[in-house]
């Protein structure tokens, strides 16, 4: 199910702003609390792929250590791909929580 | 003697795994190495530090698949392109040729003419065979998506989508071969400086046509190699 929604939680992790791939996978984890702890590696494919649709830009970027490295950003297309998922991810949670008898209120709690 | 470093050997057959292009190859090998010894340096003293960090990163085999599946496309629509490219270059040459002998008052002998008689159609022929298997070549490998990873399936589709221009290829080596035999017989009667044009012109679509069929082999190449990462 996670393989599913790995775009828009790359995109999601991007949102507070340019960052490089481990700091990519190191934000996925500690906002969703640990409960997305993925195959490091999957996420540079994703990276890759989004920046191929236009949703992400890139730039080589020299690290304190030395190390050349790839810093990602949302583009102003990735950034309304983004607030077009989370408008219907919100919309699914919405229609899940009412089949699981919540109220439509309840599933949206955790995003205010 | 070779320093044991299991970093770089991984590195190294994430760069092998990745073989079908090797541009991407090489962005991801740095990316995976920052990658790496950033997460090492997270654990200062650790003795298994490098191993829990290749085992976290995962199979190499694996990110390739994932990797090949929107790059082997990328490559496909570049064929497409190409194909198209070809096809206009070609045209542009050949046009170029005729408005020379019409500009020159270019005349035939009667065993020329009969020549042409016969060539001209079948070049012209060859051509629109040509453009309509371009015209059905991108149509298809634009209507192809990527999946998340590379699969057989897919991997039949792309081989569909390099069989396609390589057809409008091979049309188009038809056509070379049919306008460099008439414009041959052409030229072989006439003098140098007049001859010139229509020899350029010949050499562009040659040079066209060529480059189709290299771009063509390395697509070959790069899916055959792409294909290996679902073997084993």
């Amino acid at each position: 199910m996670l393989k599913g929604h790995l775009d828009m939680i790359v995109l999601a992790a991007l949102a507070g702003g340019p960052a490089h791939g481990y700091a990519v996978i190191a934000e996925i984890r500690r906002r969703s609390g640990g409960a997305f702890d993925l195959p490091e590696g999957t996420v540079y494919p994703v990276l890759h792929r989004l920046e191929q649709k236009g949703l992400l830009g890139s730039r080589w970027t020299r690290a304190e250590t030395g190390r050349e490295r790839r810093v990602y950003s949302l583009t102003r297309s990735g950034h309304r791909a983004l607030a077009h998922q989370q408008a219907l991810w919100r919309r699914f949670a919405a229609a899940i929580g009412g089949l699981f008898g919540e109220t439509a209120d309840a599933a949206l709690r955790p995003n205010r | 003697m070779r320093r044991c470093d299991p970093i770089a050997d991984y590195l190294d057959a994430l760069a092998r795994a990745l073989g079908f292009d090797p541009a991407l190859a090489r962005r991801v090998r740095l990316e995976a190495e920052d990658h790496l010894r950033e997460a090492v340096a997270q654990e200062p003293g650790s003795a298994d530090a490098e191993r829990r960090a290749i085992a976290n990163f995962g199979d190499p085999r694996a990110l390739a698949r994932q990797y090949a599946a929107f790059s082997l496309l990328a490559q496909a629509r570049r064929l497409g392109l190409g194909a198209v490219l070809a096809l206009v270059g070609i045209f542009a040459a050949m046009k170029a040729r005729i408005a020379w002998y019409e500009f020159t008052q270019w005349t035939l002998s009667d065993d020329l003419k009969a020549m042409n008689a016969i060539g001209v159609p079948l070049d012209r022929y060859t051509f629109l065979l040509a453009l309509a298997l371009a015209i059905i070549a991108c149509g298809y490998i634009a209507s192809r998506r990527a999946p998340v990873e590379f699969h057989g399936g897919y991997g039949r589709e792309l081989k569909r989508c390099v069989i396609l221009c390589a057809a409008a290829a091979g049309a188009l080596l038809g056509v070379v071969g049919t306008e460099t035999v008439l414009t041959g017989f052409r030229l072989s009667a006439a003098e140098w400086p007049a001859a010139a044009i229509p020899a350029l012109s010949i050499a562009a679509e040659i040079a066209c046509a060529g480059a189709l069929v290299w771009q063509i082999r390395l697509a070959l190449r790069r899916a055959a190699c792409a294909a290996s990462l679902l073997r084993g």
